[in-house]
C-alpha cells in the first residue's frame, strides 16, 4: 500500500511568511514566550546563516543579527497554515491523515496514473502546498512511517521504490525511526546503531529481550510497515486573517490586508473543490471589542475581486467605528454546480462563470437587488420577490411562444399619489407628480380586496387614457380614500 | 502600398506602431473583422426581424428612445422570446419600473431573466458593463428611461459598445441616454390610439398598435417601418397558482 507524505518544515515561520510574503529572503525569526523566558522557535535561512538558531534568547538573536525581523508566534495564523497544509493534501487525495501539525499523510492507492507515478504524486503534493503559500517536502513509500521518514529526511522529493524500503532505512540511526531513548540506549550497548544493523539481527528472542516496541521497530527496519491510514474527515471551515502591530483606521489599509486573506481563502477552497458561498469578517477593535460583519454572496464564487468588492461595499455601509487591531475572514464552503455542457444546440454558460458574474453584479448593485423576478402569490399586481438566479439549461423542445404580444406596464415605485376630479362617480381629470391630464377613455373599476387577516388592502383599479396620450393604471384605495397612479403602459 | 512582413520585422518602430494599433483595436485582421460583423439575434417578432435584417445585431447597441410609445413592450417581447428559447436575458432596471407579473403573463421564462435594480446611474452602467463582459447574456436591456440624457458619459458608452462587440451581446437601451453615436440602430416606435372596447363599467382596455421606424442605421439596412400590435395585460392578475386536480379552490376538503 503506497502512501504519500507532505511535510511543511518550520510551520510557525511558514505561517508567518504566508501572511507577510514580503519577508521572504530576509532574516526573520518567530518567537514564543514572555519576558526573559521568550525564545526563538523558528528562523529563516538568512537568519540561520548569521548564527541565529531556534532556542536562542531574543537578546542573543538580535545581537547576532541586528537586521533580524522578529515576530511573535500567532496561534491563529499558525492554525490557518496547519489547515492549509491539510487542504493542500486533500487536493491530491481524498484520504488524508494528519500526523502532526505540518505533517500530513495521504493514501496514494490508485493515484499513480492520475499524477504520473510516485514522483508525479509527490510533485502534486508540493505544487498544492505552494498554491496555499507553503513550501514543503514530499515523500512516497510503501508504509506510513517510511513515507513520513522519507518526507522529513529527504530533500524536496524522496520516493522509496517498492521493495527498496529496507535499503532506504538501513543507513538511518534508530532514533530517526522513532525508537524510544531507552530502547536506543539498550541497542547502542549491543553495538547496534543503525536500522540496517538492527534489521540484520535474528527475530527469535527479540520479543523476550526488547518487548513489543523492539519487535515493531525491528519489523520497520526490515521494511515491513503495515499500519493502516486513519483518514480524517476535514471540517469545511476556512478561516484566514492576521493580528496587527498597529491599528488601522483607513478603509484602504483594511482592504489592503483583506485582499491577500481572501486570496489565501480562495486557494484553500479551490484545493478542496469548494467555492465561497458566504463570508464572515471579524474585526478586533481598539481598545476592546469585536465587529462581526456577515457578507452575503449572491452565488458561490472563487473570484477574489468580486469577494473584495462585496466586503468593501459592506464596510462602507457598516464601518467598524473604531481602529482595527486584527482581521479574520471565515468562508462558508459551497459546492459548485456541475453541469454537462453541450456539443450541439444552444451554447450554455458554465455555472461557475454565471455565479461569478452574478456575485460581481450583486457587489455593484447591493444586496437583494439582483436575481430572478418572482411575482408573489397574491392578487396585488405589483407584489414581487427576488429569487436566486439559477437558470435551467435550455432543452431541445423549447420554442418561441405563440400568441399575442403583451403591452408592458411600467410601475411607479412607490405609487404616485394623485388628485382626481370626479364626475358622475368616475375620474374626470388626474393630477400627480409629472402627470396631468383629462381622462379621455377609462376602463374599470376592478376591485381587489385582499389581506383582511394581516394587511388589509381594498382598492378599485382603472385603466385610464389621459389627454397626454398615455394610458395609466389608476387605483383608488378605499380604506384611506386616496388615489394612486400605479404605473404607465408603455 | 502594402508593406511586406519581412520589412516590418526589420523596422522595430513600425512593428511597435502596428502592435499599438492592434492593441487599440484600430487595426484588425480579417478573422477578427469577421468576428466583429454583427450577426442577427432573432427577436421573435417577424415584422421587426424583417426590418432589422434578421434580428437585433449581436455585438451592437440598439436604442429605443421615446416615452409612452410602447418601447418597453417591444423590449419585453424580445426578452420573452429569447428567454423562452433558452437564452439568458439581463434587464438592468435603472428606472426601477420593471413589472415581474406582467413579464410572466407575457410568457417570459423568469428563471432565465436576471433582473438588476441598481440604485443610481453609475451602478447601472457598471452592472451593464459587467453583464456584457461575462458573455453569458446575448441580450442586455438597459432601462434608463428616468434619467436625463447628459448623465451618461460618452466614455461609458464607448466602453459598453466595445464590450458588446467583444462579447457578442446586444445592448438594448431604453430611453434617450446619449448613446446615439454609439448605437448601430435606433428604433423609434410611435403609438396609435389606444383601443378600448365595451361600454360602462365593463369596458376593457384592449391594447395599442405601434408603428416602429428604423431611424439611425449603421447596419446598411434599407429604411422602413413596421406595424406591431400589443394586447393590454389582464387588470386582475390571474391566480398565481392553480388548485391541483381534484381539489376545490374555495371551501371543501382536498
Amino acid at each position: 500500500m503506497r502512501f504519500g507524505c507532505l511535510f511543511v518544515p518550520d510551520l510557525p515561520l511558514q505561517a508567518l511568511l504566508r501572511v507577510e510574503p514580503d519577508l521572504h529572503g530576509r532574516p526573520v525569526a518567530v518567537a514564543q514566550g514572555e519576558g526573559a523566558s521568550a525564545r526563538v522557535v523558528a528562523v529563516s535561512v538568512p537568519a540561520r546563516t548569521q548564527g541565529v538558531l531556534p532556542g536562542a534568547r531574543l537578546k542573543e538573536a538580535l545581537a547576532l543579527c541586528p537586521d533580524l525581523v522578529l515576530r511573535w508566534d500567532d496561534e491563529a495564523v499558525r492554525e490557518a497554515a496547519r489547515e492549509a497544509a491539510l487542504d493542500a493534501a486533500a487536493a491530491v487525495s481524498p484520504r488524508v491523515e494528519e500526523v502532526a501539525p505540518g505533517l500530513v499523510l495521504v493514501d496514494a492507492r490508485g493515484l499513480g496514473k492520475l499524477h504520473g507515478g510516485d514522483r508525479g504524486l509527490a510533485s502534486a503534493l508540493l505544487a498544492a502546498a505552494r498554491r496555499v503559500g507553503l513550501e514543503g517536502k514530499a515523500g512516497v513509500a510503501s508504509g506510513k512511517r517510511i513515507a513520513r521518514i522519507a518526507a522529513v529526511r529527504g530533500e524536496g522529493i524522496e520516493v522509496v521504490p517498492r521493495g527498496g524500503e529496507r535499503a532506504f532505512l538501513a543507513p538511518l540511526p534508530l532514533a530517526a525511526l522513532g525508537a524510544s531513548p531507552a530502547l536506543a540506549e539498550t541497542l547502542a550497548r549491543w553495538g547496534v546503531g543503525t536500522a540496517g544493523a538492527f534489521a540484520a539481527l535474528p527475530e527469535s528472542g527479540l520479543a523476550s529481550r526488547l518487548g513489543p516496541e523492539g519487535v515493531r521497530l525491528w519489523r520497520l527496519c526490515r521494511g515491513r510497515d503495515d499500519e493502516p491510514i486513519v483518514p480524517r474527515e476535514l471540517p469545511p471551515i476556512f478561516e484566514e486573517g492576521c493580528d496587527l502591530d498597529h491599528e488601522i483606521v483607513a478603509m484602504e489599509g483594511l482592504l489592503f490586508l483583506l485582499r491577500p486573506a481572501l486570496e489565501r481563502l480562495v486557494e484553500r477552497l479551490s484545493c478542496r473543490g469548494f467555492s465561497c458561498g458566504g463570508l464572515t469578517m471579524r474585526l478586533s477593535l481598539e481598545p476592546a471589542g469585536e465587529a462581526i460583519l456577515p457578507v452575503e454572496v449572491a452565488a458561490p464564487t472563487r473570484d477574489v475581486p468580486t469577494l473584495l468588492a462585496l466586503c468593501r461595499s459592506l464596510l462602507e455601509r457598516r464601518p467598524p467605528g473604531a481602529p482595527v487591531r486584527g482581521l479574520r475572514v471565515r468562508a462558508e464552503a459551497a459546492g459548485g454546480r456541475i453541469e454537462q455542457l453541450r456539443l450541439f444546440g444552444l451554447p450554455t454558460v458554465s455555472p461557475d462563470r454565471l455565479a461569478t458574474v452574478v456575485a460581481k453584479v450583486a457587489a455593484i448593485v447591493g444586496d437583494g437587488r439582483l436575481g430572478s423576478p418572482v411575482p408573489e402569490d397574491s392578487h396585488v399586481h405589483e407584489a414581487f420577490a427576488m429569487g436566486r438566479f439559477d437558470p435551467p439549461p435550455p432543452t431541445e423542445e423549447e420554442t418561441a411562444p405563440e400568441g399575442e404580444r403583451h403591452l408592458a406596464l411600467r410601475l411607479f415605485r412607490p405609487p404616485l399619489p394623485a388628485e382626481v376630479r370626479m364626475a358622475a362617480g368616475l375620474p374626470q381629470a388626474i393630477s400627480a407628480r409629472g402627470v396631468t391630464g383629462w381622462v379621455v377613455s377609462l376602463a374599470g373599476p376592478w376591485r381587489v380586496d385582499v389581506g383582511w387577516h394581516e394587511r388589509p388592502l381594498c382598492r378599485d383599479g382603472f385603466d385610464v387614457e389621459l389627454s397626454d396620450g398615455a394610458v395609466y393604471r389608476l387605483a383608488h384605495d378605499l380604506s384611506q380614500d386616496r388615489w394612486f397612479l400605479l404605473g404607465r403602459y408603455d | 502600398m502594402a508593406i511586406p512582413k519581412r520589412d516590418l520585422s526589420a523596422r522595430p518602430e513600425l512593428a511597435s506602431l502596428v502592435a499599438d494599433l492592434r492593441r487599440s483595436r484600430l487595426l484588425v485582421g480579417p478573422q477578427e473583422l469577421e468576428h466583429r460583423l454583427p450577426t442577427p439575434l432573432p427577436t421573435g417578432l417577424a415584422p421587426l426581424d424583417r426590418l432589422l435584417g434578421g434580428g437585433l445585431p449581436r455585438g451592437r447597441i440598439v436604442e429605443l428612445p421615446g416615452e409612452k410609445t410602447g418601447s418597453t413592450a417591444l423590449a419585453l417581447s424580445i426578452a420573452v422570446h429569447l428567454s423562452r428559447t433558452g437564452r439568458l436575458v439581463a434587464w438592468v432596471d435603472a428606472a426601477d419600473a420593471f413589472d415581474p407579473r406582467g413579464a410572466r403573463e407575457a410568457g417570459a421564462a423568469l428563471a432565465r431573466l436576471l433582473w438588476c435594480r441598481p440604485r443610481d446611474l453609475r451602478a447601472a452602467i457598471r452592472a451593464a458593463d459587467a453583464l456584457i463582459a461575462s458573455g453569458a447574456f446575448p441580450l442586455v436591456v438597459l432601462d434608463l428611461r428616468r434619467e436625463t440624457p447628459r448623465l451618461v458619459a460618452q466614455g461609458a458608452w464607448l466602453r459598453l459598445a466595445r464590450g458588446a462587440e467583444a462579447h457578442r451581446s446586444c445592448l438594448l437601451v431604453l430611453g434617450e441616454a446619449g448613446a446615439q453615436s454609439f448605437a448601430a440602430a435606433t428604433l423609434v416606435p410611435s403609438r396609435a390610439k389606444a383601443r378600448f372596447s365595451g361600454k360602462g363599467p365593463g369596458r376593457l382596455f384592449e391594447g395599442v398598435e405601434l408603428d416602429c421606424r428604423l431611424k439611425r442605421n449603421k447596419l446598411g439596412l434599407a429604411p422602413g417601418e413596421t406595424k406591431l400590435a400589443f394586447r393590454a395585460p389582464e387588470h386582475l392578475p390571474s391566480l398565481a397558482w392553480d388548485p391541483p386536480p381534484g381539489t376545490l379552490r374555495f371551501g371543501g376538503g382536498r
